[in-house]
């Protein structure tokens, strides 16, 4: 009982381990002894709100089984307004909330008192905030609360990682404790023995859909898992066309209504269902239903995901999770098995830790204001405190300051609009209090992409991409809520839709969202091609893909970098296996397609997996090497930095997180398409003017981590520099068919083409209008 | 049609730019939205171009050339007067659009909509209105798609008798071509041309919704 002590403590568990009650004893235990205070005594903070709900009606039990005279309450975004205003002027002695709800009570100006006695702060789900923005604003709030009370407690419940340490520090001040709870039974994971050919390439599971659908038939209640919202379409829409044992199975994503979500659970928990197709919106904790097998079609991607994913199954703790792998091609079923070894063996991805962003920062140097004025130097000693922040420069900081007043511009106009004002040097006061109550509708950190809400006649079905829309013609048909629908029109930002008998439809791709696959995974897969040793465990069809593969080109493994050249159809092509993750083979693509074009090679596009990327180029690429040496991190990284698209995406982000464009105003309710400027016409404006903005450098750092994965590229090249293998062909090699299939779906736009590729459009019209000419 | 989205009329030795938006930027600053103050400056510098350019007799605005009613009066005087200096030598046209009705600079007159030539020139389409038109105001934008890329560009629509305009200020957006406000646009024979960076690009719209033109 360290935390009992006053010691901050860490407790890492596997999933199903009772650990959220644990966090809580402490806190019973204290409250027990000293009675309640009638402040604020405990607060409880998780990643999910629907958590917080569940956690408050298990920690029930226990409370009225010792009879604790204590109030507890949650608070989140869905809390009504009237019980809101109660618990801000009456506090309940344990509160449960999200990082978003903790960094709207700390704006309040009475946050000082409210959070004055708090004895214990117990953060839930801990591994999931340290790799994004939202750890970054919890990990600032958490120095603020211990600044108002420094001697409350902190308690982090997070799932097994292989670097605990780190873990440590972010999470506890001084040197807390750590507490490892071991895993008492390995979960049981097999692979779908398929009945027919695995794919070579594409993900939609068709082909054992039957063999699915026998094991979910079997079960009790199962969860599928898919990894993207398109998935998830095409495989409810499948088993339901061989749904002939009339099992009840439903759709859980989150592009659908609130209400329709929180439909499927509450049958869930009732046991009135006997499957869930769920992409990561049921990843999390939510223990309300007996799961007896989970089934992950495609990829696992990580090995930490995989865990939890399987953990979704039989919450006991001395029996097995069980779980069972679908890959949907060739490469899924390398990846599954050698998932499947590593968590046999009991390997585990590390957790990342990022550097905090500025963009965090900046909304939350306005949310202290809001509070009440600051000093920057004591602000200042707060911030480096919270682990993300440890390096952060002062200067930058005051860039941050700055930015938050006005702008930030060099050039100063309008200064009767500052939001901050400077009353004492170095002492900051909210100009205006109006500028707190925008403040507080536009807290978090998680940016939604620009959607679309969708509209059978009079209902709405949830949202959509707005991205995706826009490639649709009218009359086209996709999947969306587990229905084929046809696109009528666009109605502000509302897709109107009709139903339509076709049992096909054209699916949405959802290109967003994709998680990379991780290092540890990614390096298991090339150990298990690498070495013919490793291949006991694959089916037939497998061995002999890789042994043709081996044939007319070379396998991959971890001491080399495969690379490939050949033309198929009237193109040329260039492959290199990297296994750095698709963010990583995206930035390759980019920088390969401007040292080809300086090459003369003509390049024209490019598709990435994770494992690998191609580029199709006009004339044939003869020296692998020279294209691949490192130096393209320097040379043609920098420049593309400057211009890339994705950093575009990346400050649309930034913006919104900063403050710089508000999502939501007061007496405004602004949806997705009619935002009224663009992001990206500010950064390009930004980019011009002012091209050192605290805001781009904010993104560009972002991007290094994120979407663009520099480091982990770099490392790649640089450890194979001297270890290129060059495989001129004949013809295409069986690993890169998948590529060469997406190439003509998804490859990216390079901004430098735009010309050339609207000029090649208008040709296309000319030949075709003259095809039309002559019938 | 020049690829910085303004339209020269030869025969009548005319410049047409639309949707200028002024001082955009700035007025976001009450609100607490620092946007970057510079568009008001870029926009002037593509403004400038274009008039070196086509060195026109005749300039038309065709509406929304502030952004709002007060954008003139805001705008620093090293703009103004740079505004004023371009177009000292040439007969101004001013259109208002809806953004800003009744906040013109002193020296021009703002009129509703004119006729030259036989074409009416107007901010806003009207869709009962038979006769040749040139209007602006919806910001056309659209996505080309080739061999699998994508590229987005702001356009003019034109059909038998209806011309749109695309914006010309920098920080404004572009409202998609699948839009209903485009409805009548589907329904008919219309072309769309894109904004290059260099040129422009024509493209019709059944290929842009992805459905290549029929064969016979």
């Amino acid at each position: 009982m360290h935390a009992s002590s006053g010691k901050d403590v860490l407790v890492l568990a596997p999933t199903g381990a009772g650990k959220t009650l644990s966090g809580f004893l402490p806190s019973f235990l204290d409250i027990h002894d000293r009675g309640s205070n009638g402040c604020l005594h405990t607060l409880y903070i998780s990643p999910l709100k629907a958590l917080t709900v569940d956690v408050h009606r298990n920690i029930t039990k226990p409370i009225e089984a010792i009879n604790l005279p204590i109030s507890f309450e949650t608070r989140t975004g869905d809390t009504p307004a009237g019980r809101r205003k109660r618990q801000k002027s009456k506090p309940p002695d344990f509160l449960m909330t999200t990082p978003e709800s903790l960094a709207l009570l700390l704006s309040y100006e009475d946050a000082e008192t409210y959070f004055s006695r708090l004895r214990f702060i117990i953060i839930d789900e801990l591994h999931t905030f340290f790799d994004n923005k939202r750890g970054d604003l919890l990990s600032l709030n958490l120095e603020r609360i211990t600044s108002l009370s420094p001697t409350a407690v902190r308690i982090g419940l997070s799932a097994t990682i292989n670097n605990p340490q780190r873990a440590l520090d972010w999470i506890t001040r001084d040197r807390g404790s750590l507490v490892e709870v071991s895993e008492a039974v390995r979960p049981e994971i097999e692979i779908l023995e398929a009945s027919s050919r695995i794919p070579w390439s594409g993900h939609s599971a068709k082909h054992v859909i039957k063999n699915i659908y026998e094991n979910i038939s079997r079960a009790g209640m199962s969860i599928i898992f898919v990894n993207t919202r398109a998935q998830a379409e095409f495989v409810f829409q499948e088993l339901w066309q061989v749904n002939d044992k009339h099992r009840r199975i439903a759709l859980h994503h989150g592009s659908l209504e609130r209400e329709l979500r929180r439909k499927v659970e509450a049958s869930m928990a009732a046991g009135r269902l006997d499957c869930v197709v769920a992409t990561s919106s049921l990843d999390l904790g939510l223990d309300w239903a007996e799961i007896d097998l989970v089934i992950q079609i495609g990829a696992p991607k990580g090995l930490s995901r995989l865990i939890q994913r399987v953990g979704r199954s039989n919450h006991r703790i001395d029996q097995p999770s069980r779980a069972m792998l679908v890959p949907t091609n060739r490469f899924e079923y390398l990846e599954c098995l050698a998932a499947k070894l590593e968590i046999e063996s009991g390997n585990l991805d590390g957790a990342n830790f990022r550097v905090g962003g500025l963009d965090v920062l900046a909304q939350h140097l306005l949310g202290t204001a809001c509070s009440g004025n600051f000093q920057a130097d004591l602000l200042y000693a707060e911030i480096i405190k919270a682990t993300p922040y440890s390096k952060l420069e002062r200067d930058e900081f005051d860039a941050v300051i700055d930015f938050v007043s006005n702008g930030g511009y060099a050039l100063k106009t309008y200064p009767q609009y500052s939001r901050l004002i400077e009353t004492t040097p170095g002492t900051y006061a909210l100009r205006d209090v109006k500028i707190a109550r925008q403040y507080r509708m536009n807290i978090g950190t998680i940016v939604e992409s620009p959607m679309l809400k969708v509209k059978l006649r009079n209902r709405m079905l949830g949202n959509i991409e707005e991205n995706f829309i826009l490639n649709l013609a009218q009359g086209d048909t996709f999947l969306f809520g587990g229905m084929v629908l046809k696109f009528d029109r666009l109605h502000d930002a509302t897709v109107l839709v009709s139903k339509t008998s076709d049992n096909e439809a054209q699916i949405p791709s959802y290109a967003g969202g994709r998680l990379p696959l991780t290092t540890n995974l990614a390096s298991a897969v090339r150990l298990l091609i690498g070495n013919k040793k490793n291949w006991k465990g694959l089916p037939a069809q497998i061995q002999e893909w890789l042994n043709m593969q081996d044939d007319r080109s070379h396998l991959p493994d971890n001491k080399r970098l495969i690379t490939e050249a050949f033309e198929f159809k009237s193109r040329f092509y260039f492959v290199v296996y990297t296994f750095s993750g698709r963010n990583a083979n995206q930035t390759l693509g980019f920088l390969l397609l401007r040292r080809m074009r300086r090459a003369g090679l003509k390049p024209m596009g490019f598709s990435i997996s994770d494992y690998a990327l191609a580029v199709w180029s006009l004339k044939p690429v003869e020296n692998a090497e020279k294209l691949l040496d490192p130096s393209i991190m320097i040379d043609e990284f920098e420049e593309w930095l400057e211009e890339t698209p994705l950093l575009k995406r990346l400050f649309r982000d930034a913006a919104i997180i900063s403050g710089l464009v508000e999502r939501r105003h007061p007496g405004k309710v602004k949806t997705g398409r009619q935002v009224l400027f663009s992001s990206d016409l500010i950064y390009d404006v930004l980019r011009r003017y002012e091209p050192d903005h605290i805001l781009l450098k904010a993104v560009r750092r972002d991007a290094m981590e994120g979407l663009i994965d520099a480091s982990r590229l770099a490392d790649t090249l640089a450890n194979f520099q001297d270890n290129i293998i060059f495989r001129n062909l004949d013809y295409i090699s069986p690993m890169a068919v998948p590529l060469v299939m997406q190439i003509s779906k998804e490859s990216t736009v390079w901004s430098e083409l735009t010309d050339d590729i609207l000029a090649h459009n208008e040709e296309e019209i000319i030949c075709a209008a003259r095809v039309q000419s002559l019938h | 049609m020049h690829p910085s989205g303004a339209l020269y009329w030869p025969s009548q030795f005319s410049l047409l730019v639309a949707d200028l938006h002024f001082e955009k930027g700035s007025s976001y600053h009450k609100t607490g939205q620092f946007l970057p103050p510079y568009d008001t400056h870029q926009t002037l510098e593509k403004l400038e171009t274009v008039i070196k350019y086509f060195k026109p007799r005749r300039i038309f605005f065709l509406g929304d050339t502030f952004h709002d009613m007060s954008a003139w009066k805001r705008m620093p005087d090293v703009n103004k007067s740079r505004l004023l200096n371009a177009v000292e030598n040439l007969e101004v046209v001013w259109i208002e659009g809806n953004h800003d009705q009744g906040g013109v600079p002193d020296r021009f007159k703002s009129l509703e909509k004119i006729e030259v030539d036989g074409i009416t020139l107007r901010h806003i389409m009207q869709r009962s209105f038979l006769g040749p038109e040139i209007s602006a105001h919806f910001h056309p934008a659209g996505v080309i798609k080739f061999g699998g890329m994508r590229v987005r560009r702001p356009c003019f629509i034109k059909s038998d008798q209806k011309f749109v305009m695309p914006s010309f200020g920098v920080l404004t957006g572009g409202l998609d071509f699948s839009n209903e406000a485009f409805e009548e646009f589907h329904k008919c024979e219309t072309q769309l041309f894109f904004l290059g960076r260099r040129k422009i690009f024509r493209s019709s719209e059944r290929y842009l919704k992805n459905k290549k033109v029929g064969r016979g």
